[in-house]
């Protein structure tokens, strides 16, 4: 143990390569020159579309998988070698795989009478390990008459009981419904903060990673796209790809045709767009990020440069506190909004004007190679 | 209105059940109780029967008859006991061979899995006798086994592999196959691949692995096939009576001879009591222990 | 990208072996079927119709035929009364299996665990059991034993058989259809014509299958209860078997194995046609 100061490259995955060879003769990069340092106690979500590589790179660490290249290390050491049962790591799997044929007991118990713990001390331990789920005094229980989210306690305390450096959760919440889902986020979170352990959690759905992560992942295509902290990721994508996947997105495309000290000038098809970025250059691609939330219907000018569009009304839609405008611009770019209601009549066909802070416009860098892993 | 919808309801139940009842009660619960009561009379002359009480049959074959009415013989027990071992084995070896090889077929995929299947399905389609005159091709002493081997130089006289309990346990092995592998791999085949990986996640070796989630999840599997392979070994009549010949009589061999030959038919009942009881005991036990099971979860 | 670990390889291999073991033996036959030699037939001696030819009773090349085989009559006579015996069995334990599992699927009653177990029990019987049960019964009724007597005998086991696999067929098929045609105006009957056994029938086709070739194959209680005249089969070539063996058995066995095999086929696939359309 490095004692005060938790190592911040406790785990290091270098250059992790994985190809599969599809039924068709054709290969898939699963894995595609993944490096990725993750530190001691950190909460860290592996996110992306199916197919992009998370589950794979999750087996790999936990060693259902193997590396084609490329090295895994924890605290210092290699573990690619080790066989599963070996490695200090403990997954909590997507559909549970509690043992139907043991008690709750029993499930949480295994891992310890392998270890050939002794009774008194596994007792203790497994109604601990219960306890700290929220499911203390199951143990005679068997799985089948528990709920789905008592099961997934279950097996997160079965995961967490051989005290492991590091805890891999593959898609655990995907089965539950939508409150157990938004409670399990929370209570994971906080098990997380309790153990001070590392939590590799996988995902497709961006708002749990949002809302627990420390630090996002997001995988496509076998490849790191960005490497962030939830409000990096949201509101600095480095990618188109990002920005389309975390949260509603609109995206300009255009070229820089003027260029100041105070930032460019944008021509999106006809439509101008002014950005305080001041890092393209003139004559160059910008794609411009607008997240639906940044536009309203009416200017509140107290603070920085607004800016407004004018769009044609599609469709309304109503979702509770606010309206969903879907509508195109006059370039006939597909939009979209999420404003407060007001006096503007929200009628088909009609015009509408939109004005957003300029500041809130954010450049996605234009067609270089994804980022790499960084602290 | 109701209660004319209730009698043609009625109507309709009668109808549909009252020719199976009407058959099953006259020719198997029929037959069934009268051998019961055939058990319990005295065998007349020339194969006949005297209508009284008569429980020596079973004395004959458990060791009460005195010497007065039938002897005890212990070789009844004899065939009887080489009987149930002949079925244990059979039940060991179709398990030892099957068991991985159910394995080995869930791995695959779906197309060969399919094709697998078929082949084990295909042997219940042919003729059983056809199957045991293959091995008696095989076995006999100028047959296939005998003339490879002597070929091989491995031997210069022939072996007699015909007429022996091995023969006859390949026999029952070789016919009872498919019996002990279905229920095994449709076990096998549930099994879900992520408890292994769960197991291996909290530390346990392939072999741990085996002994705490693989084998007692297969087990019900396992038990089906057993029960499948060894009721019908025990009372098995044509193995023995075709790659056994006289030398390894089972106890379906006592009694074709008590019933077509020594003419004694409340014995020939008798034996085929004792093969019905020590079938309900297997399967109460089974049916106890799975409704416990049931009860359970 | 898959390595096969050599415990993989070894169980490949063993595998494979196992589904040699359980084919060699038979494919021996179907080739031996075609020697020559007439003194061991285990000895290749080339190429031969003749075993056919004589079970077919047609002229052979052989030296004196009548020393080979005893009589084609008998063998058809067997076979006639296997055919015969197996259809009609066929027939009746369809039309006992179905409607008790109709029964047993879509009515509750009291009797209900009464008649699981009442089909339940022929089917794990010991056959020499059931057989040797049968032959007091129909000596002390005084029926003459022959073809008859084995129709009966078979339906007894045969009914269980089929009430299984269309009992799966039903639970298979959803019970609202049955309402639905009840709500239509059907009576039991016009729902049962119109609905239920449409749905049921490759269930229904499935079982008949199983039974027929139950039937056709049984040995042990078409023994005991057959008659003078009633040979099944299995039976002559049990006798056949037991007098020593004989070229002909081998071309006998081969064209039963090529009649199973085919029969399995249509079966599996007219299972595969049904259960690829909903």
């Amino acid at each position: 143990m490095s004692g005060s100061t938790p190592s911040l490259e406790y785990i290091k995955i270098r250059h992790a390569h994985r190809q599969f060879i599809t039924p068709e003769g054709g290969i898939i990069n699963a894995l595609d020159d993944i490096s990725l340092p993750i530190a001691q106690s950190e909460f860290i979500t592996l996110l992306g579309p199916s197919g992009c590589g998370k589950t794979t790179l999750l087996k790999i660490v936990a060693g259902f998988e193997e590396l084609d290249s490329g090295d895994i290390l924890l605290d210092g050491q290699s573990i690619i070698q080790q066989p599963a049962h070996k490695r200090p790591v403990n997954t909590v799997f997507q559909s549970y795989a509690l043992f139907p044929h043991m008690t709750v007991g029993d499930n949480v118990g295994y891992g310890l009478d392998i270890a050939k713990v002794n009774k008194v001390e596994r007792n203790q331990r497994v109604a601990t390990a219960l306890d700290m789920v929220g499911l203390g005094g199951i143990e005679q229980r068997l799985p089948s008459q528990l709920s789905g989210g008592q099961q997934q306690r279950v097996a997160l305390a079965r995961a967490i009981i051989n005290r492991p450096k590091l805890l891999l959760l593959d898609e655990p919440l995907s089965a539950l419904d939508k409150n157990l889902r938004l409670q399990m986020q929370l209570e994971l979170k906080n098990l997380q903060t309790e153990l001070g352990i590392c939590f590799i959690f996988v995902t497709h759905d961006q708002e749990e990673a949002l809302t627990m992560s420390d630090r996002i992942v997001v995988l496509n295509g076998g490849r790191i796209e960005q490497v962030g902290t939830p409000d990096e990721v949201y509101h600095s994508p480095q990618t188109e790809f990002v920005a389309t996947f975390i949260g509603e997105s609109n995206i300009l495309s255009g070229t820089v045709i003027e260029k100041s000290e105070t930032g460019i000038d944008v021509d999106c098809d006809g439509v101008t767009i002014h950005s305080l970025d001041t890092t393209p250059e003139l004559g160059e691609e910008v794609k411009l990020l607008l997240r639906p939330e940044h536009l309203s219907l009416t200017p509140n000018g107290q603070e920085g440069a607004q800016a407004q569009l004018t769009m044609t009304l599609n469709q309304t839609v109503f979702i509770g506190s606010d309206y969903q405008l879907h509508g195109a611009l006059e370039n006939g770019l597909a939009f979209s909004a999420l404003t407060r209601k007001t006096n503007t009549p929200l009628i088909k066909d009609n015009k509408v004007t939109l004005y957003y802070q300029i500041s809130a416009l954010h450049t996605i860098p234009s067609k270089k190679k994804p980022t790499k892993g960084r602290i | 209105m109701k209660s004319l919808s209730i009698s043609r309801k009625q109507l309709m139940l009668v109808a549909l059940l009252a020719p199976t009842s009407l058959f099953l009660l006259v020719f198997f619960v029929g037959p069934m109780l009268i051998m019961l009561t055939y058990s319990f009379l005295e065998p007349g002359l020339y194969g006949g029967v005297e209508w009284h009480f008569y429980h020596w049959n079973y004395g004959r074959v458990l060791g009460w008859a005195d010497g007065f009415y039938e002897e005890f013989d212990t070789v009844y027990l004899e065939i009887l006991l080489r009987s149930v071992g002949l079925a244990v084995a059979t039940v060991l070896c179709t398990l030892c061979i099957c068991y991985p090889v159910a394995f080995w077929v869930s791995t695959l995929s779906a197309k060969k899995k399919a094709l697998c299947i078929f082949l084990m399905t295909l042997p219940f389609f042919a003729s059983m006798v056809v199957r045991l005159y293959a091995w008696v091709l095989i076995l006999r002493n100028s047959g296939f086994a005998n003339q490879f081997l002597e070929a091989t130089g491995l031997i210069t006289e022939p072996l007699n592999l015909m007429f022996s309990g091995t023969a006859v346990i390949i026999g029952m092995v070789y016919i009872f196959i498919p019996f002990m592998f279905l229920p095994i791999y449709s076990s096998v085949e549930k099994l879900d691949k992520n408890l292994l990986q769960a197991s291996e996640d909290l530390g346990a070796t392939p072999f741990t692995t085996f002994r705490k989630v693989i084998f007692p999840l297969t087990l019900p599997g396992i038990v089906a096939g057993c029960i499948l392979v060894f009721i019908p070994s025990l009372g098995n009549f044509v193995v023995p009576n075709i790659l056994g010949g006289a030398k390894v009589l089972m106890i379906g061999n006592m009694i074709e001879q008590q019933f077509l030959y020594a003419r004694n038919w409340p014995f020939g009942a008798t034996l085929s009591m004792i093969i019905i009881f020590m079938m309900m005991i297997i399967l109460s036990i089974y049916l106890y222990k799975s409704a416990k099971k049931q009860a359970a979860l | 990208m898959k390595k096969q670990t050599p415990l993989g390889r070894l169980l490949s291999i063993y595998s494979v072996l196992f589904f040699i073991f359980l084919y060699a033996p038979v494919i021996l036959i179907v080739i031996y079927s075609f020697n020559s030699n007439p003194i061991n037939i285990m000895i290749w001696d080339g190429f031969t119709l003749d075993w056919y030819r004589s079970v077919f009773g047609l002229e052979t090349s052989l030296a004196d035929s009548s020393s080979y085989i005893d009589s084609t009559d008998q063998l058809l006579n067997a076979l006639l009364n296997s055919l015969i015996v197996a259809g009609s069995a066929t027939i009746i334990a369809t039309f006992l299996g179905t409607s008790t599992a109709v029964a047993l699927a879509r009515y509750r009653f009291k009797l209900h665990s009464f008649y699981r177990l009442l089909l339940f029990v022929p089917m794990v019987m010991p056959d020499i059991v059931l057989g040797i049960a049968l032959l007091i019964f129909f000596v002390g009724a005084g029926f003459t034993l022959g073809n008859s007597t084995i129709i009966i005998g078979h339906c007894t086991f045969l009914t269980s058989y089929v009430f299984i696999v269309v009992s799966a067929r039903l639970a298979g098929m959803n019970p609202l259809t049955e309402s639905a045609s009840a709500d239509l105006g059907a009576n039991e009957w016009q729902t049962f014509r119109r609905v239920t056994l449409p749905l049921i029938l490759p269930g229904v086709i499935g079982g008949a299958l199983l039974s027929f070739i139950i039937s056709m194959d049984d040995l042990v209680i078409t023994y005991f209860i057959s008659g003078v005249d009633s040979t099944t089969l299995p039976v002559f070539i049990l006798g056949m078997i037991r007098r020593g063996i004989k070229p002909e058995i081998n071309a006998i066995a081969t064209l039963m194995l090529l009649f199973s095999v085919v029969i399995a086929s249509a079966g599996i696939y007219f299972k595969s046609k049904n259960t690829s359309t909903p």
